[in-house]
């Protein structure tokens, strides 16, 4: 009995992620072995029945073999790595001290600077790039005020480069990296801090060797958040980027919708999801561990 | 022969002996608030000293001033003549094993302990044999590779000790060392406790709210109230010579009966007490005038019990009838109810097995003490 209720109890989110992720990736993971046509929809099938009852199976490598074939794609691939890897150390830097002055701050404070953190969800994430494309472009906010008060006599050139890329990334998941990290440095004993000073360590030393191994799991948790939606990131380099500014995000995009070849797009999608499974998994191993602890 | 036991020395008692740490008029202010009211003390070398007081009696936070983790509003704490004022915790002469033991979860019980070590300029096998030596004075040689989570609570509690011992310091706070242990692993614990701090030699303050575990471990108690020290003694002195009503009720339990001085004759006092019924005679030499309002305090363990009223003089009688009786094994709890609506408790030791047939419910008893048994207290 007591095993067909913890069933039940999964069984509502095994149903979801069938539903909505399995099924869907095995149609993407399918195309991806199928060719281009010029059809509805636009790919061959894998398996044709002749008059005669023939069945005959058609797979192809292809769109795998073309991913390794083109840079673009191997180029796309790095440039997401770098773009994402670099955003989630530059949110890592900005993020934990925040986390770690919220986590300090008088409790009634503690509330006040979560709901700051929070208030930019409150805005549509499209409307709050569009706004920072308003700061940064040529006659935006930002040029006029520098070129107002006289810092510089010419507008910076601040959007379609990568830096408007690392710019909006940032600016849109630092929240990801604070809020785990600030619930794990939260609940960090303040007595463990008081017994390091006891046995003769200064506050830096007691950071070090204390709060920093101990809030690991909350660094690890926001990195993830940071790392993997950023990787896939699509939205913030179309708009805020140039031309270099490939990320996978947008080379998938275009694949489907500007060439129509959807075997290629679906095996830059499984080639993608492959890739980002080894951070999922590392994360759930981490994760796993506080658990245990 | 028996060897002699080893013989407690009091320093307190020798005038020329210099006190340890010395606390002069501390007080600790939080708001408006006085968490520490004017406290001074004298703590001697290799003393196992106990604050002794109900929660919020400011017991706790005198001992993190000790430790440097609070700074006092007023007054001056020195510790071997040198003035702690402004000296953090990590430079003081002190460690303290914390209440809730604060280990880190993240390190192996090896280097939980041998943390304390690490800013010291040691040899790396000196270290390594430093904490080989306080993990087997705590008999947790075997269990160095260990995490604090896989330690069950009196192991870690021994831990807690160890890493607090390795620095050798000066004095070792203790914040209710053996709270968190149940009954049988606490009585145990005592004994060890005594036994290292027997064998480090150095100076042990500790706080606690259980009176039975300040009578067994110290030297001498302060019993804490609302701030303020309100006696200084030797366990014996506090239970058997409280200077107030307030230590007589906090440490053991007694009965108390309130009176006037009849007569002051010093050595034989006479208390008529309407509660008791009866005139009590104290064996007592204090300073109490006839006609003086105050109270008479009698331990339970001190009043006997018997169906026969006693022989002779018969002062200090009462009779009364056995309302509660609790059998405890090793003696019995009676509460016997007098004529004038007072429930007297005595204690009666189980000296034969069958020692508890004898006086039943219901029964009528005597309630009898000797004249010096008994206390006065001013009201």
């Amino acid at each position: 009995m007591e095993r067909y209720g913890r069933w039940l109890i999964i069984l509502p989110p095994l149903l979801f992620l069938l539903v909505f992720f399995v099924i869907p990736f095995l149609f993407a993971f399918k195309i991806s072995f199928a060719d281009m046509a010029i059809s509805v929809p636009p790919f061959s099938p894998l398996v044709t029945t002749t008059p005669d009852d023939h069945v005959t199976f058609r797979i192809t490598f292809d769109s795998y073999s073309y991913l390794v074939e083109d840079d673009l794609y191997i180029l796309s691939y790095l440039y997401s790595l770098r773009t994402a890897f670099f955003s989630t150390v530059i949110c890592l830097l900005i993020g934990y001290p925040m986390a770690y002055a919220m986590s300090r701050a008088p409790k009634t404070t503690q509330n006040i600077l979560m709901l700051i953190i929070i208030l930019p969800f409150w805005t549509s994430f499209l409307l709050r790039v569009y706004a920072l494309e308003g700061i940064i472009r040529e006659n935006g906010l930002l040029n006029m005020t520098l070129l107002w008060l006289g810092v510089i006599d010419h507008p910076l050139q601040i959007m379609r480069t990568g830096f408007a890329v690392y710019l909006g990334i940032i600016y849109s998941y630092l929240p990801f990296m604070v809020l785990p990290l600030y619930a794990t440095l939260e609940k960090l004993d303040h007595t463990l801090l008081e017994a390091a000073d006891d046995l003769g360590m200064p506050p830096w030393r007691a950071f070090l060797d204390i709060t920093l191994p101990l809030s690991l799991p909350g660094v690890i948790a926001g990195s993830m958040l940071v790392f993997i939606p950023a990787i896939g990131e699509f939205v913030i380099p179309s708009l805020l980027g140039g031309p270099d500014s490939l990320m996978i995000g947008r080379v998938l995009w275009d694949e489907f919708y500007s060439n129509h070849d959807w075997p290629v797009a679906s095996a830059v999608a499984v080639v993608f999801l492959v890739l980002l499974v080894g951070p999922i998994a590392i994360y759930q191993y981490y994760h796993n561990k506080e658990m245990e602890a | 022969m028996i060897p002699s036991p080893p013989q407690p020395d009091r320093p307190w008692l020798d005038p020329q002996a210099k006190p340890q740490i010395v606390i002069e008029g501390v007080s600790k202010h939080y708001g408006g608030m006085a968490a520490v009211d004017n406290v001074s003390l004298k703590i001697y070398k290799g003393e196992m000293f106990a604050l002794v007081g109900s929660s919020g009696c400011g017991k706790t936070s005198l001992l993190r001033m000790l430790a440097g983790f609070a700074d006092q509003t007023m007054g001056r704490i020195s510790i071997d003549d040198v003035d702690m004022e402004g000296v953090p915790p990590h430079e003081r002469p002190v460690n303290m094993m914390f209440q809730s033991y604060a280990l880190f979860p993240h390190m192996s019980v090896e280097k939980n302990v041998g943390y304390g070590l690490k800013r010291m300029k040691l040899d790396k096998e000196v270290r390594r044999q430093r904490v080989e030596e306080a993990l087997s004075m705590v008999q947790l040689g075997p269990l160095g590779q260990r995490k604090p989570h896989q330690l069950s609570g009196g192991q870690r509690q021994r831990v807690a000790l160890a890493r607090a011992l390795i620095r050798r310091p000066k004095v070792l706070l203790l914040d209710e060392p053996l709270s968190a242990l149940d009954k049988k692993l606490r009585e145990q614990t005592q004994f060890e406790l005594m036994n290292i701090q027997e064998k480090v030699g150095i100076t042990f303050v500790f706080v606690t709210h259980d009176q039975e575990e300040a009578m067994a471990l110290s030297t001498r108690i302060a019993v804490m109230d609302r701030g303020q020290v309100i006696q200084t003694g030797t366990p014996a002195e506090i239970y058997e010579f409280p200077k107030s009503r307030f230590v007589a009720d906090f440490i053991g339990s007694t009965n108390v009966f309130g009176g006037t001085v009849l007569d002051a004759t010093p050595g034989r006092m006479v208390v008529r007490s309407p509660e008791a019924g009866c005139d009590l005679v104290v064996d007592e030499i204090g300073r109490f005038a006839p006609g003086q309002s105050v109270w008479v305090a009698v331990r339970p363990e001190k009043i006997r019990l018997s169906k026969e009223p006693a022989a002779g003089d018969r002062i200090n009688q009462i009779k009364g009838i056995v309302w509660e009786l609790g059998y405890l094994g090793n003696h019995s709890t009676y509460r016997v109810k007098t004529p004038t609506g007072q429930l007297i408790t005595a204690y009666a030791q189980n000296r034969r097995r069958t020692a508890e047939w004898a006086i039943d419910w219901s029964d009528e008893v005597y309630l009898s003490w000797d004249a010096d048994s008994a206390i006065l207290l001013a009201h």
